[in-house]
């Protein structure tokens, strides 16, 4: 396929001066082929999304190191390569040391704040989640918030917190286990 | 494209500021190389200077350009290792490879020049008497902070051998400077005081310097 380089190059000159079209046009045009690149790097097809949310973050936080007078595609894929790394890593070390399924752990967690709804009362439950949350590390505490209360995606907390939308999951993988560890102590 | 990536795409869309796009290379490194001179400059100017006669710079010159060119070296290639640009990986891993090459030579120069038994002597006296060492680990830690504010506001590409890279360039750079006003030259005092410093430096920030680099 090809690739309309000197038309990227244009955008990402625009959008370093805050033309927020020109900017979405070029992030919508990059990610297929961000996607291709991370597929064929990645072994694991489950994370690739992630990569290319994670990737984009990456080319949004870094956009003031793009020097205009230089290729846009060698700027862009340095990043890119940078993340799938970072990704491979991650995996690894989450494979060494547990295994993470964010779904089941979520599902996890509301059916213990289910089962612990067959015994108690709905105030309890309130008074119970209140106090499980309290002794939650404060990060951890306002990530469950924003993804829980609030309401928004991990790629919006990430932004919103300066971390990586894999990092938001895992703290918010390890914030339900501890809240379903204090709400089980409850619940006997 | 899935509806969690075309969101997020409008999200940062939203967010967009303008920023100040980077400048070239060479306008990057030149602050960097200008205030370590600087601070070489006026560390050497506050001490004394070592007893300058040709003898003595003969016996220095050689490590003088080494640590000099592996200054040079670790710098350049720590500051492509932080520009994101897939030409520069190979150049930069290059000229990391060639300053810890610089760095192993004046070492095994020393190492060649002198004897275990001298060696094991020194080691005792530095025991007592840690003047270079001190000051070379100290002086590369203040050297070493604005470097790293400035690779921060890069982009560092394997963090790793980024945090090798700047403290490669900040010991190496108060080694040269130390270098200058120690009156000693013999080759197991430089190489216990003054170029063992530099690996120790690097050892010790591993656990930290590329969590801190990391983005």
């Amino acid at each position: 396929m090809q690739q309309n380089y000197a038309q990227w190059q244009q955008w990402m000159i625009a959008a370093q001066a805050g033309d927020a079209d020109a900017y979405r046009k070029l992030l919508k045009d990059i990610t297929p082929l961000l996607r291709n690149f991370i597929r064929k790097r990645l072994f694991d097809a489950e994370r690739v999304e992630d990569v290319v949310q994670e990737t984009l973050m990456g080319l949004h936080k870094m956009r003031h190191t793009y020097n205009p007078s230089q290729p846009f595609e060698t700027w862009m894929f340095a990043i890119t390569r940078y993340k799938v790394i970072d990704a491979i890593r991650q995996i690894k070390r989450q494979q060494a040391r547990e295994s993470y399924v964010a779904d089941d752990d979520e599902y996890s967690f509301y059916e213990t704040i289910a089962d612990t709804k067959t015994n108690i009362g709905t105030a309890d439950i309130r008074q119970d989640l209140i106090k499980a949350l309290t002794t939650l590390p404060k990060k951890q505490r306002t990530i469950v918030t924003m993804l829980k209360v609030e309401g928004l995606s991990a790629a919006e907390v990430a932004l919103k917190m300066d971390m990586s939308v894999s990092a938001v999951k895992v703290a918010a993988h390890r914030a339900y286990k501890k809240l379903r560890g204090e709400l089980e102590g409850h619940g006997e | 494209m899935t509806k969690k990536t075309a969101d997020m795409i409008d999200l940062l869309a939203g967010d967009l500021t303008p920023v100040q796009p980077r400048m070239a290379l060479w306008k990057t490194f030149l602050p960097i190389f200008a205030f370590m001179l600087f601070m070489m400059a006026g560390w050497v100017l506050l001490e004394n200077l070592r007893p300058w006669t040709a003898t003595t710079m003969d016996e220095i010159q050689f490590y003088l350009i080494l640590l000099l060119a592996t200054v040079g070296l670790a710098g350049v290639g720590t500051v492509l290792l932080s520009t994101p640009d897939t030409r520069y990986m190979r150049p930069a891993f290059a000229l990391l490879a060639l300053a810890v090459l610089g760095w192993l030579a004046v070492s095994c120069e020393c190492l060649l020049n002198t004897t275990w038994g001298h060696l094991l002597e020194t080691a005792h006296h530095l025991v007592y008497d840690g003047s270079c060492w001190a000051t070379i680990m100290a002086a590369s830690a203040v050297l070493a902070v604005p470097l790293y504010l400035f690779l921060k506001r890069l982009a560092p590409l394997n963090p790793n051998m980024v945090a090798v890279g700047t403290i490669l360039t900040s010991t190496a750079a108060a080694s040269t400077g130390r270098l200058l006003i120690c009156p000693t030259s013999e080759p197991a005092h430089l190489l216990l005081a003054h170029f063992l410093p530099i690996l120790l430096m690097v050892i010790l920030s591993l656990p930290i310097l590329p969590r801190l680099l990391r983005w």
